[in-house]
């Protein structure tokens, strides 16, 4: 049976004024997979995003997307070919209503060229209108729909999540890189984000990337999942031979817990 | 040639120097550029040359008396149009210090009138010659009296508890509060010692130039000054004062007079192409 | 209230930071009144008060256009009138020493305010907001040594007179020239309205807000900063060219770094981020001073205290002020509903 691998990291080495932030990192994510990494704090989780959306480039290694080298990409055109992602710390732009910011992640889907909006073409004006519907569908399935009007600055912070998630899936993007979606969720919350990933997969069947700490979250949503310490990936595999790993465990709790579980 | 040409931008550049310095105090601590800086400077001329020609007090007490109206003045400026701002776009902000050198310098305008008047020297401005390098003792009183303001300054800003204080806040606003800093107060001092600082670079300046409601324009030299060396680092800040006045003296004699101003700008974009945040200022991260 | 530092926001959602867009829903049917009734001008009052108007009109071009790339960009822009003497100038040499009309010496004012925007732009473009200003500061007083300075070409101090315009041989009246204003003002408006509600005014907020989160959304920075830079630029220009036709003489005291300071100032006063703030700043902003003259020697000191009385008394502008007033008048109906289950 052979894979179709959509992302591939290899060997992906970066540090900072010689701090090791990633030492040579390589997995493969197949298309439609939903793949989490985990970790403890400070194991370089983001900083991976961070390399994979090219706002950090590595001192070593590659990473391949779509059969496409992506060091030739600049972070803006990440967009244009199909990845989009969420920020750890959620950037969320005020000034603009909850549904401006979701056509935000349209962005890359639009057409007809700004001369042409600026005028008021008729042909602007109607992908304007549909490119308005798709957003709406997005919110809808974040459970956001009502607030489409409301200032993005009084959404409540449970819902700024879900707000970005909506950006990030507007487009219909291949790939979604997701940072600590559940972070500051209530139980509910989680629960709700679950049933949303669910429905996102089913209706859009993107690849996604998954960063969370919430244990209920990623067991029960990760096909695989990898696992980070201190830049290193310590492991991989399905939820069930991850949870039971030794090395994940002492990276997580300490020897002593290792060793009591075998 | 050279060496006179150092010597005679020395004095002038402690007054950019002080005026640098009173523009990056504010900044440093609220993020704001006051544009009313140069216009405080004015006032401290315009009531150092009240109270020293007209009402023919001591050069010292008019000058201590000076600085004390600006300072007043500036504590003033802080709780008007700028403590009711704190949450106000940053644009809201800086026009308003706008507003007010407007106010301030139209105001002297109206009520003084736009008569030119010149500053009698405290010090004698003959030129004396040593070495075959020519200076005035006006010239040697200026750069005395920046100095012993600097080390004034400095030493309320690293010794006392008032700038301990305004150090805390400029780096960590809610940090400082809750330990106990009242951060209203430091603001107040913290205008007030720009103030002070405008009204000694406004009142050694004053025998150097002609006396109208305009001279705040001398402000914009100390805010590119700040600009030069660094707006969050207030020794850089100093430092540029003395760079610019160099680079204005180099420029005028060896390249043009007429278009100094604009070559000073393109110095001034080529340094901050290079370095951003000017000679001495640093970088501000943000995390993603 | 003092416990939050400069830029810093309450956690409370009502006061939230600038604007959203669209505050005041005007219906096609008002605004066409107001169209008919400003093109009346000319034809209900005096010469002073039309010049006036028009001086108005012209402001709300530059206006809006600063608008574009200060309001939705974020971009400071301090030496804008050196846009406008760009096109005021070209415009008027254009058509005294060539044998262009007034039409496409206009266009060229236009094309050269918006290269210079591009040239202006593109060094500011790593630059923080602080140094931005400094660039477009150091243009505007470029420009104003410049015309000051190259008396051969242009008149130094002592400016130029601008030709009449010519329409098919026949000189453009007052009048023609006061409704050619208002249309190009209506234009402009019409672009700055398209542009907010398009991906192009969405993307500028976001490298405003955020610029790593365009990024993330596929807006190239460095392109879109130049766009707005350039076509600020364009307005200014195209604002000048009505200037100089409209005031038949353009000398260098026209744009000075004071006039940028109020094209600045009609905004933040108007609403930054707005479409109608800046036509509301440049109004009141345009006859204030015309209303001060009474005053004299205190004009300028009663227009310091009243523009100080405005910042402090309305920080966002007078339009988000009376659509706050609005709202606060009608509530809404629905509160803040929990995401629907799914």
């Amino acid at each position: 049976m052979s894979r179709d691998v959509i992302l591939s990291v290899m060997n992906v080495s970066l540090s900072f004024g010689g701090n090791a932030v990633l030492s040579n990192v390589g997995f493969d994510v197949d298309r439609g997979q939903l793949f989490a990494i985990i970790g403890p704090n400070g194991a370089g989780k983001t900083s991976l995003f961070n390399v994979l959306t090219r706002l950090y480039v590595a001192q070593d290694g590659r990473v391949v997307f779509d059969n496409e080298d992506m060091s030739l990409l600049a972070p803006a055109q990440l967009a244009g070919v199909g990845i989009m992602r969420t920020f750890q710390n959620v950037l969320v732009l005020k000034g603009m209503t909850v549904l401006d910011n979701v056509m935000l992640g349209l962005h890359s889907n639009f057409n007809v060229s700004n001369v042409w909006s600026a005028i008021g073409l008729w042909s602007a004006r109607a992908e304007e209108r549909a490119m308005r519907e798709r957003a709406r569908d997005a919110l809808d399935i974040v459970g956001l729909g009502s607030m489409a009007k409301e200032d993005a600055g009084a959404v409540p912070f449970g819902h700024l999540r879900l707000l970005e998630l909506a950006r990030c899936i507007a487009g219909q993007p291949k790939m979604i890189l997701l940072d600590e979606p559940s972070a500051g969720m209530t139980s509910e919350e989680v629960d709700r984000l679950m049933k949303t990933l669910d429905i996102i997969r089913v209706r859009l069947n993107p690849t996604i990337l998954l960063i969370a700490h919430t244990m209920k979250l990623v067991m029960q949503v990760s096909d695989r999942i990898a696992v980070l310490d201190h830049g290193v990936k310590i492991s991989e595999g399905t939820p069930n031979q991850i949870s039971e790993d030794p090395a994940v465990i002492e990276a997580y709790l300490g020897k002593a817990s290792a060793d009591a579980s075998t | 040639m050279l060496g006179q040409l150092v010597v005679s931008s020395l004095a002038l550049g402690s007054i950019y120097a002080l005026t640098a310095l009173g523009f990056a105090i504010i900044y440093r601590a609220s993020d704001v550029v006051n544009f009313a800086q140069g216009e405080m400077m004015m006032l401290g001329a315009m009531a150092a040359l009240l109270l020293y020609r007209d009402l023919h007090l001591s050069y010292p007490v008019a000058f201590g008396c000076a600085v004390l109206i600006s300072m007043a003045v500036a504590i003033v400026v802080e709780r008007v149009a700028f403590r009711p701002l704190l949450h106000a776009p940053h644009f809201t902000v800086l026009l308003s210090t706008v507003a007010i050198a407007q106010v301030i310098r139209s105001g002297v305008r109206a009520f003084y009138g736009q008569e030119l008047s010149s500053f009698p020297p405290a010090w004698s401005d003959a030129p004396i010659e040593v070495y075959g390098v020519r200076f005035t003792l006006l010239g040697v009183g200026i750069i005395a009296t920046t100095a012993l303001t600097l080390i004034i300054f400095l030493v309320l800003f690293a010794r006392t508890n008032m700038g301990w204080a305004m150090r805390a806040t400029a780096q960590n606003m809610r940090g400082a509060a809750i330990v106990g800093v009242s951060v209203p107060r430091v603001y107040s001092q913290t205008w007030a010692i720009a103030g002070g600082l405008a009204a000694v670079g406004g009142i050694l300046l004053a025998p150097l130039i002609i006396i109208t409601p305009d001279m705040g324009v001398i402000g914009n030299k100390g805010f590119i000054a700040a600009i030069l060396g660094g707006f969050n680092s207030l020794g850089g800040a100093v430092m540029g004062g003395f760079i610019l006045a160099l680079m204005e003296n180099l420029i005028g004699v060896y390249i043009s007079s007429a278009f100094k101003d604009v070559i000073i700008f393109g110095c001034l974009i080529v340094v901050l192409l290079a370095r951003p945040t000017g000679l001495w200022g640093t970088q501000k991260l943000k995390r993603v | 209230m003092i416990l939050l530092a400069r830029g810093e926001m309450p956690d409370s959602p009502t006061t939230a930071s600038p604007e959203v867009k669209r505050p005041i829903s005007v219906n096609a049917r008002s605004l066409l009144l107001l169209a008919v009734l400003v093109c009346a001008i000319p034809f209900l009052a005096g010469s002073y008060v039309q010049f006036v108007c028009l001086l108005a009109l012209i402001n709300i071009i530059v206006t809006t256009g600063v608008n574009i790339s200060m309001g939705y960009c974020g971009l400071v822009s301090v030496g804008h009138a050196g846009f406008v003497a760009i096109g005021a100038y070209v415009t008027t040499l254009l058509m005294t020493y060539s044998s262009l009309s007034f039409a496409p010496a206009m266009l060229c004012g236009i094309v050269a305010a918006g290269i210079a925007g591009v040239v202006i732009g593109l060094p500011a473009l790593r630059l923080s907001p602080l140094y931005i200003a400094m660039v477009t500061f150091g243009f505007g007083q470029a420009v104003n040594l410049i015309l000051l300075n190259w008396i051969e070409v242009t008149g130094g101090p002592n400016g130029m007179a601008v030709p009449v315009p010519t329409f098919f041989g026949n000189d453009l009246s007052n009048t023609g020239i006061f409704l050619m204003t208002a249309v190009a003002c209506f234009g402009s408006l019409w672009v700055a309205f398209n542009i907010s509600r398009s991906r192009l005014g969405r993307a500028f907020i976001a490298i405003r807000e955020s610029e790593i989160a365009a990024q993330s959304m596929g807006v190239p920075i460095a392109l879109y900063k130049t766009v707005a830079f350039a076509v600020s630029a364009m307005f200014g220009g195209l604002a000048g060219s009505l200037y100089a036709l409209g005031s038949g003489y353009v000398n260098p005291d026209a744009f000075i770094f004071l006039i940028s300071i109020m094209y600045v100032t009609m905004c933040v006063a108007g609403g930054l981020g707005t479409i109608a703030g800046p036509v509301v700043g440049a109004i009141i902003l345009t006859i204030l001073p015309e209303l001060l003259r009474p005053f004299a020697e205190y004009k300028e000191f009663l227009s310091g205290l009243i523009l100080l009385g405005f910042l402090v008394l309305m920080p966002r502008g007078l339009v988000p002020l009376l659509t706050s007033w609005k709202s606060r008048l009608m509530p809404k109906l629905a509160r803040q509903p929990a995401p629907e289950s799914v």
